[in-house]
């Protein structure tokens, strides 16, 4: 049987993971599947970081090579997702991200590596990832309305 | 959701299919554990009849039926060992949705020849069947 995938957002001081999210939009609140009309991000501030993770299910053999980048669709003037993985959970901020330090991959060839929950570069048994912290910044001269879209990419191997 | 379904035939005859004839779904794992003893590696594409075939022992791949053609130019190989994995590739869209899978098929082998040095063949298949040689 082919492993199941899901992303999972984790929110809160105290992590609440939620599974199986609906979108990964980028606003003002911590939190998942948030209305990003309700929560826009004003021009020269940054989004909520957003603590992203792979979660793999049902039964398979094996899950290696696991890369993370964007693959698709340009920024307007002033915009930037940052992205990095981490190996533990921090409550999100909206201040410039410590951990969500690099330019999102543009390429599979420098995109990001993934690695299991424990560190390791495959996954065996139904489990989560490490964390993907991401964070959408703008600056002053960002333009009103939304951004131009985008395609974020996730592979994998699977045996 | 993906269109391809192996079976493993040994070298005892015996086959080993992902679907089983009871409907039960088996692991890659369970030919790992017999990778010494595999003959040939078959995926099946499921909306048609097309067959893509590793033949452990040669070291040739043949799509559809084997044996035609016959293989007029094999080179000597050595320790002639199975490639196979799906990849998957999940694509969200700007509001991070998932929006789309992609899944391909990397089916072939490695072998060493006769001063030592590895080689791969691998083709990819798409999940529609479709097919890349030389990537």
């Amino acid at each position: 049987m082919a492993a199941s995938f899901a992303f999972s957002e984790s929110n809160g001081s105290g992590e609440t993971p939620t599974d199986g999210i609906s979108n990964l939009n980028m606003g003002d609140n911590d939190s998942a599947n948030l209305n990003v009309s309700t929560y826009p991000i004003v021009a020269g501030n940054n989004s909520y970081e957003k603590n992203l993770r792979a979660k793999f299910g049902s039964t398979f053999t094996e899950i290696s090579n696991m890369k993370f980048w964007k693959s698709a669709g340009d920024y307007v003037t002033g915009e930037a997702i940052k992205a990095d993985e981490v190996t533990s959970y921090v409550q999100p901020v909206k201040t410039t991200s410590t951990r969500a330090v690099d330019a999102i991959p543009t390429e599979v060839g420098s995109a990001i590596t993934v690695h299991s929950a424990a560190g390791g570069n495959t996954i065996t048994a139904p489990g989560y990832t490490r964390y993907l912290c991401l964070q959408l910044q703008t600056t002053g001269s960002t333009p009103s309305g939304s951004v131009n879209q985008k395609t974020l990419t996730f592979q994998y191997d699977e045996i | 959701m993906s269109n391809i379904n192996w079976t493993a035939i040994f070298k005892d005859k015996s086959e080993l299919s992902q679907i089983d004839e009871e409907g039960k779904e088996h692991l890659f794992k369970e030919v790992q554990e017999k990778m010494s003893d595999l003959s040939f590696f078959i995926l099946k594409y499921n909306k048609n009849d097309n067959y893509y075939i590793v033949d452990i022992h040669k070291g040739l791949i043949y799509i559809n039926k084997i044996q035609d053609p016959e293989a007029e130019f094999i080179s000597d190989k050595f320790n002639i060992r199975l490639i196979y994995f799906r990849r998957n590739r999940v694509h969200m869209d700007n509001n991070y949705k998932e929006i789309d899978r992609d899944i391909i098929h990397f089916l072939g082998y490695q072998y060493l020849d006769k001063v030592g040095k590895n080689h791969k063949v691998i083709i990819q298949i798409s999940n529609e069947g479709n097919i890349l040689i030389g990537g």
